[in-house]
């Protein structure tokens, strides 16, 4: 069932929901509450203490050498306007580049406070706000970023994302939370969103009457104490979407434990009371709901949807002749759509994935000049439409097959063609010590040292799929529990040490929790440890095995042992 | 301590009763702790009766009470802390209560347009409040995404004016 076949107002951004003279009043109300506190933290009526959660939830965090500012890029959606604003904001207010994170969101790390209003200004004038991208509330809602394209898809998720995206905005009962809150959906049964890993996931099905049902996960986390979620209902009518989130948030609102920093997430309230005591708290709250009130009418989810610009996908006959022809005459090219694509509903299309991994970059980073590019490039060959992904990537949704290839040499001229995605150099890399100030240790030098080893593309392919994650400390922003591969950094007596885990996975086939490999190392070590870990994989893997296949076959310890034996 | 109703000060004329409860009761309106209330015959109260809830009881205990009570008084212990907005809620919305609900502790004017459409009808206010923001802040937005316990307008798809 898909809904881009055409779009009845060509005005309208393509992919995502565009605002109304409404929205925009909200925002710019939203920024002069800001500038107001501003002033009142200035004047000493608000002190510190109280001012910092204000600030969190507009998005502004106080990190090692600066202000940062997060920007929401709601269930990763971008038009090329925006895209071009965030290229402003990166260019006039920060240092010429900008930091695309796991969660979807853009980071600017050289940002001065009196200026977030101005900046915020600036991204209002583009749809774009820092709402709730940090504090203890309703955070961004991610989304699959093959959303409205894939042939598996039931319905288009970022209807849904959008609905929980306004539901959620300044929410009067849950915009203080114990802690933060992470929502993530995807209108498939396939997860790529890592469903199980959120305060709340959503997966879609169809059911016996094959009607669209959400399967809704709740539990799940990762952080200090890392949990897969459970199934909390596998059969909600799409229409009770907003009653059956309020009533999981209101019992974890109430009963969320809130005197330890770490046992404040629904996780730990949901291991504490079990999934079926806490099923049973959200239906006896669900069923006192007035429903109607919260009743997601075919009419209310039309006009969301209405205000969805859609790609108009045409027929090319031919086109798919012409790329198979492209990539035989250009081998470089011929890796690249071999491994950054993936397939769309429309046979004459395709999606393609723009890596922002080349060797030597800091994973997820974005220059103003490439953002810039890609805005152009989107506009040529892609309806003007980009998404950010999970995994600090790009997509390019809606791509004529025949002009792949142009594509493919417009992005290279920018750096932009790094044909390794899903392979060992698409690390996932947090900012770490470098930024952040929670950080134990340093990432992003890791994460490129590691890259750098397997930089050869044929090595690469040889190696196959398989993801790192690297964080700077245990509150996991690049998912390093259930990266085949997780590097975290840890403080031992104010040194940075690097701790290695094996055999996480992120989707719900076969989501797994990686175990520790043995004591942490020095960094330099632990880049070697992933060199031994993979040259071993080489030696032991069965035909095609992917590197997590051969781990879950040997187990860990002769892992353990080619990493511990000699050092 | 002032007392916030609709963005204006007003005379509070109710007083809080804590620790030992004296007998008899002091004339006039009430407030007693939620404990009190098991420990007495509530139909010998003939004055008028409000009750402080703790934010970490859950409040179907007062449905009991419901009836009889003028006032409930829900409390902040921490700003950051927002149990009281799911209280109010359920006390709005599963209790049916229709009379003053009162907000007290550590609250921030920053707060005010959600204690009220959670349910919360007026707010006990340190001596130091700028009440100049209260009243500024009761008129920050004049839209919401959500329904709230006051049944305002639906604008259109998910917005309501407040
Ligand atoms: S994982 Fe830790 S160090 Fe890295 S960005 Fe997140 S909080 Fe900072």
């Amino acid at each position: 069932m898909n809904n881009t076949l055409n779009n009845p107002n060509p005005s309208l951004a393509v992919g995502r929901y565009n605002y109304d003279a409404i929205d925009h009043q909200f925002l710019k109300e939203r920024i002069n509450q800001f500038r107001s506190q501003i002033e009142r933290r200035i004047s000493g009526e608000l002190s510190e203490d109280e001012f910092k959660p204000l600030r969190l939830m507009n998005g502004v965090y106080l990190q090692l050498h600066s202000y940062m500012l997060r920007v929401a890029i709601p269930y990763g959606i971008l038009s090329s306007t925006m895209l071009r604003g965030l290229a402003y904001v990166s260019q006039y207010y920060d240092r010429g580049y900008g930091h695309f994170t796991t969660r979807q969101n853009i980071q600017f790390h050289w940002i001065k406070l009196e200026e977030v209003p101005d900046i915020l200004t600036h991204l209002a004038s583009v749809e774009m706000h820092a709402l709730q991208t940090s504090g203890n509330c309703i955070r961004n809602i991610t989304s699959d970023e093959f959303a409205g394209l894939a042939a598996d898809e039931i319905l288009d998720p970022r209807i849904y994302a959008e609905i929980m995206r306004q539901w959620s905005t300044l929410h009067p009962e849950f915009t203080f939370l114990p802690r933060k809150f992470k929502i993530a959906i995807s209108g498939s049964s396939t997860d790529r969103v890592a469903a199980c890993f959120y305060d709340i996931g959503i997966l879609t099905r169809l059911n016996e009457e094959q009607k669209p049902v959400f399967e809704v996960w709740v539990g799940g986390g990762l952080g200090r104490i890392p949990y897969k979620g459970k199934v909390i209902r596998d059969d909600l009518p799409p229409e009770h979407l907003l009653a059956y989130i309020e009533a999981i948030i209101r019992v974890y609102n109430l009963h969320g434990l809130r005197n330890n920093l770490y046992k404040a997430r629904i996780k730990i309230l949901v291991e504490n009371l079990g999934i079926e005591a806490y099923r049973e708290q959200v239906e006896k709250e669900f069923a006192t709901m007035d429903l109607d009130q919260y009743r997601l009418s075919d009419e209310l989810v039309a006009q969301i949807e209405g205000s969805f610009g859609r790609p108009v996908l045409e027929n090319h006959p031919g086109a798919a002749e012409v790329l198979a022809k492209h990539r035989q005459q250009d081998k470089e090219f011929d890796r690249w759509v071999k491994n950054n694509t993936h397939p769309h509903f429309h046979e004459d299309y395709i999606a393609a994935v723009v890596a922002l991994k080349e060797v030597g970059q800091t994973p997820g980073d974005a220059s103003t000049e490439q953002m810039h590019a890609l805005a152009d490039l989107a506009d040529e060959y892609a309806f003007g439409e980009v998404r950010v992904t999970h995994l600090q990537n790009v997509v390019l949704g809606h791509v004529q097959k025949d002009k792949l290839y142009a594509l493919w040499q417009g992005l290279k001229k920018h750096r932009l063609a790094t044909a390794n995605l899903g392979l060992i150099t698409d690390i996932v890399c947090c900012p770490g010590m470098d930024y952040c100030s929670l950080a134990n240790a340093r990432s992003i030098p890791v994460a490129k040292q590691i890259a750098a080893l397997f930089e050869d593309a044929e090595l690469q392919e040889k190696i196959g799929p398989i993801n790192i994650g690297v964080d700077g400390c245990i509150n996991s922003c690049a998912h390093h529990h259930i990266m085949n591969i997780g590097v975290l950094g840890v403080d031992k007596k104010g040194e940075e040490f690097y701790q290695i885990k094996l055999g996480g996975s992120s989707y719900k086939e076969g989501a797994a929790i990686g175990s520790i490999l043995g004591a942490a190392v020095k960094a330099d070590e632990a880049v070697k440890a992933v060199e031994k870990l993979i040259y071993f994989y080489l030696e032991q893997r069965q035909e095609n095995e992917h590197f997590i296949d051969t781990y879950r076959r040997l187990g860990t310890a002769p892992f353990k042992e080619i990493v511990y034996a000699t050092a | 301590m002032p007392l916030l109703k609709n963005g204006e000060i007003m005379p509070d004329s109710w007083t809080v009763l804590e620790g030992d409860i004296p007998s008899p009761l002091p004339q006039g309106s009430i407030i007693v702790p939620f404990g009190y209330l098991s420990e007495i015959d509530i139909n010998t109260i003939t004055q008028p009766l409000g009750v402080s809830f703790p934010c970490d009881q859950d409040i179907d205990v007062l449905k009991p009470y419901v009836d009889r009570l003028e006032l409930i008084v829900l409390h902040f212990p921490a700003f950051k802390d927002g149990r009281a907005f799911s209280q109010a809620r359920k006390i709005r919305e599963q209790l049916k209560f229709t009379g003053e609900l009162r907000a007290t502790g550590h609250i921030l004017s920053d707060q005010y347009q959600f204690l009220i459409r959670v349910g919360f009808t007026t707010v006990s206010l340190p001596e130091t409040a700028n009440i100049k923001s209260w009243q500024q802040a009761m008129n920050d937005f004049t839209e919401a995404y959500q329904p709230s316990v006051l049944g305002e307008k639906r604008l259109s798809g998910l917005r309501w004016k407040v």
